[in-house]
């Protein structure tokens, strides 16, 4: 079980929060001029890298705001929460 | 078959009674947006609204209840005529929708309260993390709930979706310890 700190919140339980899978994913600008390939990368197919991964949550049973965190999913370390920005920063949270 | 208009309790079809969990019934509730950032809303609409995160402010019969930034639930046991704020919070930017019919709320004492919700929601509910004044948001036995801590320091006050009420008020009572 993870202990998310909601920015909004505080530290709360992952049994409250709903992911949203990786941040950082760029949605292709033009879908319809995008090939197969090039919308399952999209899609589906992630890296799963060894390490710390930005990615997002929603408070849902709390806030219900947005978040964008990065996580070490070796040691399940949370480094940071912040509210989701948009653009996602470069730099993660 | 019933009137469709008298407002019933959530728990009308069951019966029996007990003097653990004390259903409130009739309430007038509201959710209440403001526009983002706009740090005198309050005084806009002419309400005492809480901007700390899990806060409760009280105005003699009406509680504002922190939910998330710029949102707060109102509540309060007296239904008298509200056209004025609404009036004013429209022409402030911000919107109130009607949750009155759409909310359970349960009161239990805060003494076995604490002990009992601590089976199936995971919220820090000790007094220092948890003080009276203080509401959150949280699950219990995976239902979503908002959780108050009355100022009296007494009393809880549970709120669910109207449709879960039965199922958390049966689930009370199987965790509370025997009588
Ligand atoms: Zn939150």
């Amino acid at each position: 079980m993870l202990l998310i700190d909601c920015p909004h919140c505080g530290p709360r339980a992952q049994t409250e929060f709903s992911y949203g899978g990786a941040a950082n994913v760029a949605r292709p600008p033009a879908p319809e001029e995008t090939d197969d390939a090039a919308w399952i990368e999209y899609l589906y197919l992630r890296d799963n890298a060894k390490g710390q991964h930005d990615e997002l949550w929603q408070h849902i049973f709390g806030c219900r705001r947005w978040l964008q965190l990065r996580r070490d999913v070796i040691s399940h370390e949370i480094i940071s929460c912040s509210e989701l920005r948009r653009p996602l920063a470069e730099d993660g949270p | 078959m019933p009137d469709p208009l008298t407002r019933q309790s959530a728990l009308a079809a069951r019966s029996g009674s007990d003097d653990l969990i004390q259903e409130r019934t009739g309430l007038w509730i509201q959710r209440l947006y403001a526009p983002d950032r706009e740090a005198d809303f309050g005084d806009k609409i002419g309400l005492d609204l809480p901007g700390q995160a899990n806060h409760v402010s009280q105005d003699k019969d009406l509680h504002a209840l922190w939910v998330a930034p710029w949102e707060w639930l109102l509540v309060s046991e007296a239904t008298a005529n509200r056209d004025g704020l609404a009036a004013r919070v429209a022409a402030s930017g911000g919107a109130l929708s009607d949750l009155s019919h759409a909310r359970m709320v349960l009161r239990l004492a805060a003494e076995p309260a604490r002990d009992i919700l601590a089976k199936g929601c995971p919220l820090d509910l000790r007094p220092a993390s948890f003080p009276p004044g203080h509401c959150a948001q949280s699950v219990l036995a995976n239902v979503g709930i908002l959780l108050h801590h009355l100022g009296d320091g007494a009393h809880m006050d549970i709120y669910t979706a109207r449709s879960y009420g039965r199922f958390i008020h049966a689930w009370l009572n199987d965790a509370a310890p025997p009588a």
